[in-house]
């Protein structure tokens, strides 16, 4: 044999897709439940920023899926239906810009957000995210957000501010949340997200006061806030999900990228 | 319906690992073949737990193929064979290594940096604590000096970076009870 790792891929490549030699029963396959992971990847633009929620809770039991579990475990791996030829009909029914015919002049995806969704190996193959889905979203604080559907997940691309990509379960009942958090230079904490259409988004201070959430459609922004404790998008269901600012301000002057846990009770 | 393998999923895994995995058996055994020898009996094993729908597979794929990838070796030497039960279960052929076929081995081992491998997918102090007591074979008393931190932080950073070793089926290495 010329190629020894090639080959050992074909042998197990074969045995993946066959039988075990001596699996004398057979136990009924167990169904997968897709881990509701967030993925969101920050390019940052300013000398302050990192990164916060990248992955938050588990499905619920509605969120089933059979897949491969390589396909979960690896998110550089992408999407085994490969990229989406068309709008999920769930994901559309959550959000109404689905729904409406493309506007070619603001929907098309900029080119920097092309290639953040489209590079190899990257979070937006895993969901099979199609940059031609594209819809803009609308723009806060000089913001501009794009949803880009996938077969599996979706990402909101966020101009100056990266690429978010949760899958269609979760962005289906709460969407996907980006956090900027400053270094330990000071400033505030800015949340950037999208929200379904019947969902809802509330921000508050470390006071128990109201803080302010910025809207623009589905987008939402939390910034310049430096009391604020926490985010809560009330999804349609009744359950609440929460994001609260870290205790902590990443080391360092320059951009940094770091990503925590969130919690997402109920 | 879909399975936990079967469908490419683990073609990918492996494409993606597998010359990291040669090398990390390179280094031990110096023999080019015999690395090929163990990645695939490393890829063997983790491919029928990746089709074994009781098994919990792990959070950190790397972390656990690296770890049956130490178990593997440690199992050949104290035995002073590789093992291929794996391979059988899974009707491999046999494998027959060229001596062109070897120097592409040789090759891919020398251009292989595993910790740079690990790197992208670990965090940095679980890299480190792996490296050490994977990859490099130390003991945590050693690592835990030159890390400056305790012994005990040092078996939870090695046991974050393989904790999921322990929820599969495949924990019946002694070397998994360590960390």
């Amino acid at each position: 044999m010329d190629d020894v790792l090639d080959w050992i891929g074909q042998q197990l490549l074969r045995a993946e897709q066959t039988p075990i030699a001596h699996a004398a029963t057979t136990r009924s396959q167990s169904r997968v439940r897709l881990l509701a992971r967030r993925h969101t990847r920050i390019s940052v633009a300013v000398a302050i920023v990192t990164l916060i929620v990248a992955f938050a809770a588990i499905a619920d039991a509605a969120g089933v899926l059979t897949l491969p579990a390589f396909w979960q475990h690896e998110p550089n791996v992408p999407s085994p239906e490969g990229t989406a030829s068309s709008i999920p009909t769930d994901l559309a029914s959550s959000f109404a810009i689905l729904r409406q015919p493309p506007r070619p002049t603001i929907d098309t995806l900029p080119a920097d957000g092309v290639a953040a969704i489209t590079t190899s190996g990257g979070i937006g193959g895993h969901y099979g995210a199609n940059p031609a889905l594209s819809r803009y979203v609308g723009a806060i604080d000089g913001t501009a957000f794009w949803l880009v559907p996938g077969n599996l997940g979706s990402c909101l691309y966020m101009s100056n501010a990266g690429t978010s990509c949760t899958s269609n379960e979760n962005m289906e009942a709460s969407g996907t949340q980006a956090g900027l958090i400053p270094d330990a230079g000071g400033g505030a904490v800015t949340f950037l997200g999208i929200v379904p259409d019947n969902a809802t988004v509330t921000a508050a201070n470390t006071d128990g006061s109201v803080a302010p959430a910025l809207r623009s459609g589905n987008a939402y922004v939390v910034t310049g806030d430096t009391n604020l404790h926490s985010v809560t998008v009330h999804e349609g269901n009744g359950h609440d999900y929460t994001n609260y600012v870290p205790a902590f301000r990443p080391p360092g002057n320059g951009p940094s990228a770091h990503s925590i846990g969130s919690t997402q009770p109920g | 319906m879909a399975s936990r393998a079967g469908d490419g999923g683990f073609d990918e895994f492996y494409r993606r690992h597998c010359k990291a995995v040669l090398a990390f058996h390179g280094a031990r055994v110096r023999d080019p073949e015999l690395a090929a020898d163990l990645t695939a009996e490393t890829f063997a094993v983790a491919l029928i737990a990746a089709r074994d729908p009781a098994r919990q597979l792990p959070d950190t794929p790397v972390a656990w193929l690296f770890t049956l990838a130490h178990h593997k070796f440690i199992d050949s030497y104290r035995r002073g064979r590789v093992e291929d039960d794996a391979r059988r279960r899974l009707a491999f052929e046999r494998m027959e290594v060229t001596d062109d076929a070897a120097e592409r081995l040789v090759d891919a081992i020398a251009a292989t940096d595993v910790v740079a491998h690990l790197s992208l997918r670990l965090p940095p102090d679980q890299v480190q604590a792996l490296r050490a007591r994977i990859i490099d074979d130390r003991e945590y008393s050693d690592i835990a000096h030159e890390l400056q931190c305790s012994e005990a932080l040092v078996r939870v950073r090695v046991s974050r970076a393989l904790n999921t070793l322990r929820t599969t089926a495949l924990q019946a290495q002694p070397e998994a009870h360590d960390g």
